[in-house]
């Protein structure tokens, strides 16, 4: 058993690493006096490479003896903090070996290359390195995500690299969907902190009222990952940026950068979602249901891009879509994993050995092939070909990735998929539901049926590129390119032979010696509470048993026939349809949004138009019915007046009438007459008083609007002068002196419209200041 | 809570921009012309200084307070130091040095004393903002910057800028006598002034007073803060200022706007009787609104600047809406925005005034490839870029970071999207423009040849002239200096866990 932790200085030294070189290079760049030879500076770079492998396996003694090791630093919201344990170890070590091995072909690979570019790649490559080791070495989601963010966003220079069309295209889709993925993966990070998480080793507690909350995390975070690790529908990005970057960088990418998406779906399923002990059941249901959909996730991924290699014409390309299915591989094996739960050792045994296995032979697969497009100038398959006389050890070491990959027994890649296939059908015997059972036997067949094509497709690679005979000189051109193929002059240079070398000796020791990378596996999986004692037997177990053997076999054979028959029958020169491709769909969703946009704009400038008639309409009308009031108001007046004066014209008539006091009626004769003739002579001057005020008011706006138009016209004419004078000095060209026409006419009606409604809400907060005092003075 | 200290430091905040103000004008007459701007610097160097040494006392618990002249008996004019004040008296003071600064460099031709004065007496009226401790003062100061900052609209005098400055005084006009509307009717109500955690108003106060009172001020500031419906002057008052003055308009002004409904939501009408009135929510929609809306427009400005003030709308946005969940972390990050956001944008409004100046045009077209040529600006606008977007460990992620921690813990999930959707439309909008920098090449055709040449000569001249440099390289700086150091006391966070601890009444 191990023990709980060590602090140790390690982690923080090996992010330090790279980035201290790449100060020093920037330096050097910089500072006349410090400048670097090429030479100096790609062995600064490898030296540098070298150190932070060779400093990530001192730290795995330390690891394995105390189960992980700490650090933290203080820096952000709190302290960045640190810890390497069993599957950050597995996959650090990974990370460091590849690079060491891209930067030492890179040397040889960017000879050519102007000096300035060499050094921005070299960068590149450190400062990546050392976001990529703080994600598999990340203690809580908040440094991961830094990390994360950190490798993927600096990784863009890798893609725009060459700095072509194409490179900018890409760099542009691999922007977009790794900013998306990133902002998935802040939410869910997010998320996880107001669940009470964060912490990477400790599962995300199951609060009651919350379940909605945990499944939006666990969605966010797999969506997040699930771009980097080119899951399908995420993977879009992936073929365009690995065909533009230089082959080095995409060695990077594939062998290890997408990795780190794999990685955060593994720290996702296998610690935070993790069913411990005495949890609810809901959360056992949780990771069930998680578990399905990732396994199924995977196999869909794995299935499209084992299809979509066997299509490429470009080596890179191929690849790429390869590197696609492969993480399908890994999805599967870690969803089976997951929907086992405390079963689940044998899936994650698998897929992380795969996770290893993948990154060792794509990264040689990528170097062979950067190495083959350094001494040809193409990698079109269609006019490569024969190399294998020329360039007899690339050949030699290339067959030995192809055969790690499509699973040939006593290499690695045999073993690792071996493993993932009994995980699913160990999953398989252990549905808890029949249901589930049938849709994993079927989700067996897809797997089985995928590495026929694997082999087909890696297959198609080798024979089109070494074998047969050399096509470059001939006319076909492959969609319009000119692009220029020349007959290689000789073997590739030594650092490419021995970086590939490395790599290669790594694929066979992996497959004969699989029990060596269990220790760390089994630390892992006991940090995870786990049983991990048959860890050594499931690895050892694929080369003695018949099963497994017979099922690579038939899917080498099968896989040479797929190639022979599409290759015979030209198959392989049909073109899919463009409307299944992602892009397109995309694409299609974004013009029509953009349509939608377009119209809705359109509905709001009609809106806008008819509520300013409207307005219009209603302020004449305001003025109408201001002039019928006060006509109302007049004739009422003068009704009023009317009836006063016959009022006063009543003790006239009166007269017959019996006198019942007569006294008092002259009293109040005497006394009313002179009131009833000053009413009479109000109600007669009331009609002219309602029309003076009338007129009054009429005045009033007419004034005030005459004065906004003044004002506005003022300014017309003072733009107007200002873009003659600009005009006649020649400083606007006519196009912009339309524009700028146009705009400034729209907005002086915007302003004039803004003034008069500035005015408006003026009187209305006065009223409003009134009415509030009002109020208060009443109360 | 623990009574003020009563000092008379918080008035040298006030003092040090008016004296440097009269220095700009060339006063005492005889000063040589050129100790003006050494003098300016000074003077507003020193304020920063002060204001920074405030933050050690408030940290501790301490509150500073100044008297500064009676009005009528009831009615005083008082400074007041607190921690929300310290915050954002202190970013104000610190952005307004760098645009000092800058403008030494940027502003050329006439009427320089005059937009130098008015400067100053803005940093002044800034400062009143930040330490005004009653209804009265901040109002007397807010109006003040208010209609001083329409001098650094016009300073161009060019039609459009006139036209911009009438707009803008329209607006905050009406705004300003919104707010002294709910001056009136809280001192009415409450008969008290004072800022006062927890709220003024008594127990028996009608409800519908209350929030006529707070209605208006919502309208009031929500003018200056650029709520959706009032934010019609700021895409025209930002690219019609100079650009030291824009990035003024953006960090400090549209700001005060979030720190006055920070203060009267806190300290005049406070959260639980807020949560009782009910209108946070409807101010939460019309700040979902912005932030979304108004990045919508950014996307299809053609004009840097123009682009720039859209993205202030969507931004102070976040502002609004995490005010309107009314939880502690939220406010907090709020607070924490409101800062890091002042200098991400001071510095892409600097780079956007580089710009302006080496090419000599507005518009995207015209920065296409200048990256070539000034490299540092570029490297600059892009840092800020990827702050705004909120990429770790910049400024822009640490407040991101606290206002969506204070959105899950109100239990709004709703305003993370809102939240991330602004910040996949901020990258939606100013990564296109780096795009432009660094991928574009120049256009060339026969009308532009003659003009290419004077931009690669003014582009140097950018590059080479320090100030300009300078202001922008610090603004950069501090944006990656307050992502990174984030959690150190006295930064930010610090100020405003402190200032938030006493609007929710805790320790």
């Amino acid at each position: 058993m191990t023990e709980q932790g060590v602090r140790h200085i390690g982690p923080l030294l090996l992010v330090l690493a790279p980035l201290v070189a790449a100060a020093w290079l920037t330096l050097a760049a910089l500072v006349p006096a410090l400048r670097l030879s090429e030479r100096g500076r790609h062995a600064l770079v490898l030296a540098n490479t070298l150190l932070t492998f060779l400093g990530v396996v001192a730290l795995v003694p330390a690891v394995l003896a105390h189960g992980f090791v700490e650090a933290s630093v203080p820096a952000l919201l709190g302290e960045l903090r640190f810890r390497l344990d069993g599957v950050g170890a597995l996959l650090a070590l990974l990370a460091g070996f590849v690079w060491c091995c891209s930067t030492l072909h890179a040397g040889a690979y960017f000879a050519a290359e102007e000096p300035s570019k060499a050094r921005r790649y070299h960068l590149t490559s450190l400062v990546t390195l050392a976001g990529m080791l703080t994600v598999l070495m990340a203690a809580d989601l908040v440094t991961l995500y830094v990390g994360f963010e950190w490798l993927g966003l600096v990784a863009y220079l890798f893609v725009v690299h060459s700095g072509t069309k194409a490179a900018e295209a890409a760099g542009l889709k691999y922007l977009a969907l790794t900013l998306l993925g990133g902002f998935a993966v802040l939410a869910g990070v997010l998320l996880v902190h107001a669940l009470g998480g964060g912490d990477l080793a400790t599962p995300v507690a199951v609060a009651s009222g919350q379940q909605g909350l945990r499944t939006a995390a666990a969605i966010c975070l797999l969506l997040g990952f699930g771009v980097k690790a080119g899951a399908l529908g995420l993977h879009s990005w992936l073929p365009d940026a690995h065909a533009a970057a230089p082959a080095p960088a995409s060695a990077l990418l594939s062998a290890v950068m997408i990795k780190a998406g794999a990685y955060g779906i593994v720290r996702t399923l296998g610690n935070l979602y993790r069913v411990e002990g005495e949890q609810l059941l809901a959360a056992v249901g949780q990771a069930e249901t998680l578990g399905l959909i990732v396994l199924w996730w995977g196999v869909a991924t794995m299935l499209v891009g084992v299809v979509m290699a066997l299509w490429q014409h470009q080596a890179k390309r191929l690849l790429a879509y390869s590197s696609v299915s492969q993480m399908g591989f890994i999805l599967a094996g870690v969803g089976a994993a997951t929907y086992l739960g405390p079963d689940g050792a044998i899936g994650w045994t698998g897929s992380l050995f795969h996770v290893v296995n993948h990154g060792l032979f794509k990264a040689l697969l990528f170097l062979a092939m950067g190495a083959v497009i350094a001494a040809t100038g193409t990698g079109d398959l269609r006019r490569l070909g024969g190399l294998a006389r020329r360039m007899p050890w690339t050949f030699a070491l290339t067959a030995v990735g192809v055969a790690g990959i499509a699973g040939l027994p006593l290499l690695n890649g045999f073993v690792s998929k071996s493993v993932i296939h009994h995980a699913l059908e160990y999953a398989m015997a252990h549905a808890r539901e029949g249901g589930h059972a049938h849709g994993l036997a079927v989700a067996e067949r897809l797997f089985t049926l995928t590495t026929v094509g694997t082999a087909a497709a890696l297959i198609k690679l080798l024979s089109l590129t070494f074998l047969g005979s050399w096509r470059g000189d001939a006319t076909t051109r492959s969609g319009g390119r000119t692009e220029g193929a020349t007959w290689p002059s000789r073997e590739a240079p030594r650092a490419m032979l021995a970086a590939l070398a490395a790599l290669a000796l790594a694929v066979v020791t992996l497959g004969l010696r699989p029990g060596s990378v269990a220790p760390l596996l089994v630390g892992a999986l006991e940090a995870w509470r786990l049983p991990s004692g048959e860890v050594v037997r499931w690895l050892n177990e694929p080369i003695t048993h018949a099963g497994d053997l017979r099922a690579a076999a038939l899917a080498l054979l099968l896989g040479a026939l797929v190639h022979l028959g599409c290759a015979r029958t030209g198959l392989y020169a049909r073109r899919f349809p463009a409307w299944l491709s992602l892009d397109w769909l995309v694409l299609a969703l974004l013009r029509s949004a953009s349509g939608g946009g377009l119209a809705l704009q359109r509905v709001a400038e009609r809106v806008s138009a008819t509520l300013r008639a409207r307005l219009l309409a209603w302020g004449r009308a305001l003025g109408g019915a201001d002039r019928a009031a006060s006509e109302r108001y007049g004739s009422l007046a003068a009704r009023l007046g009317a009836g006063l004066r016959t009022g006063s014209q009543v003790p006239a008539g009166a007269a017959q009438e019996p006198r019942v006091d007569s006294a008092r009626t002259r009293w109040q004769q005497a006394l009313l007459a002179p009131l009833h003739g000053l009413c009479g002579a109000i109600a007669r001057r009331l009609p002219e008083r309602g029309g003076a005020l009338r007129g009054v008011a009429r005045r009033r706006a007419r004034s005030l609007w005459r004065g906004l138009e003044r004002r506005s016209h003022w300014l017309a004419r003072r733009l107007d002068a200002s873009w003659r004078l600009a005009r006649e000095t020649g400083q606007l060209d006519e196009v912009e002196r339309e524009r700028l026409m146009l705009a400034a006419r729209a907005r002086i009606q915007r302003q004039s419209r803004d003034v008069g409604l500035g005015m408006a809400l003026l009187v209305l907060i006065w009223l409003v200041v009134l009415a509030s005092f009002a109020l208060r003075v009443t109360s | 809570m623990t009574t003020p200290v009563v000092t008379a430091w918080p008035l040298l905040t006030l003092l040090l921009p008016l004296a440097g103000a009269l220095a700009a004008i060339g006063w005492p007459a005889g000063t040589p012309r050129g100790w003006r701007r050494p003098l300016l610097t000074v003077c507003s160097a020193t304020t920063v200084l002060l204001t920074f040494a405030f933050v050690p006392p408030v940290l501790r618990g301490l509150t500073l307070e100044a008297q500064l002249l009676q009005i009528t008996p009831q009615t005083w004019i008082v400074l007041r130091v607190d921690a929300a004040g310290v915050l954002y008296g202190a970013t104000a003071a610190l952005l307004w040095l760098l645009a000092l600064v800058y403008a030494f460099g940027y502003l050329h031709g006439p009427n320089l004393g005059r937009v130098f004065a008015t400067l100053m007496m803005c940093l002044a009226a800034a400062m009143g903002v930040a330490f005004a401790g009653n209804l009265l003062s901040f109002f007397v100061f807010y109006e003040l910057l208010s209609v001083l900052t329409y001098v650094l609209v016009v300073h161009e005098e060019t039609p459009r800028a006139l036209a911009a400055g009438l707009k803008y005084l329209v607006y905050v006009l009406v705004g300003g006598s919104l707010v002294l509307c709910g001056v009136l009717l809280t001192f009415a109500a409450s008969g008290d002034m004072a800022f006062q955690a927890g709220g003024l108003f008594a127990a028996d106060v009608a409800p519908q007073t209350v929030l006529l009172a707070f209605a208006c001020f919502l309208a009031g500031f929500g003018v200056k803060a650029a709520i959706m419906p009032l934010h019609g002057w700021v895409p025209d008052a930002h690219p019609a200022a100079p650009a030291p003055c824009s990035a003024l308009l953006s960090g400090v002004l549209v700001a005060a706007g979030g720190f006055g409904l920070i203060r009267v939501s806190f300290e005049v009408v406070g959260v639980t009787l807020l949560r009782e009135l009910g209108v946070m929510p409807w101010l939460g929609g019309l700040a979902t609104l912005t932030v979304v809306v108004a990045a919508l427009l950014a996307l299809r400005q053609d004009d840097l600047k123009r682009r720039l003030a859209y993205s202030t709308i969507s931004q102070m946005g976040y502002l609004t809406l995490a005010l309107a969940l009314l939880g502690p972390v939220a406010t907090v990050g709020a607070l924490v925005h409101l800062v890091h956001h002042a200098f991400m944008k001071g510095t892409l409004f600097f780079c956007a005034g580089s710009f302006a100046h080496a090419t000599g045009r507005r518009g995207m077209a015209s920065l296409a490839g200048l990256a070539a040529r000034t490299p540092l600006t570029a490297a600059a606008f892009t840092l800020a870029t990827l702050g705004m977007i909120g990429v770790p460990p910049l400024s822009g992620f640490v407040s991101k970071w606290w206002l969506g921690i204070g959105m899950l813990e109100s239990e709004a999930p709703y305003a993370l999207v809102v939240l991330l959707m602004g910040a996949l439309l901020a990258a939606g909008y100013l990564l296109p423009v780096v795009f432009t920098l660094y991928f574009r090449s120049p256009v060339t055709g026969p009308l532009s040849e003659a003009p290419e040449a004077g931009v690669a000569q003014r582009a140097r001249a950018i590059e080479g002239r320090a100030s300009l440099l300078l202001a922008t390289g610090v603004a950069a700086l501090l944006t990656v200096v307050l992502g990174v150091a984030a959690n150190v006391a006295g930064f930010p966070a610090a100020l405003a866990q402190r200032a938030v601890a006493g609007f929710f009444g805790g320790p």
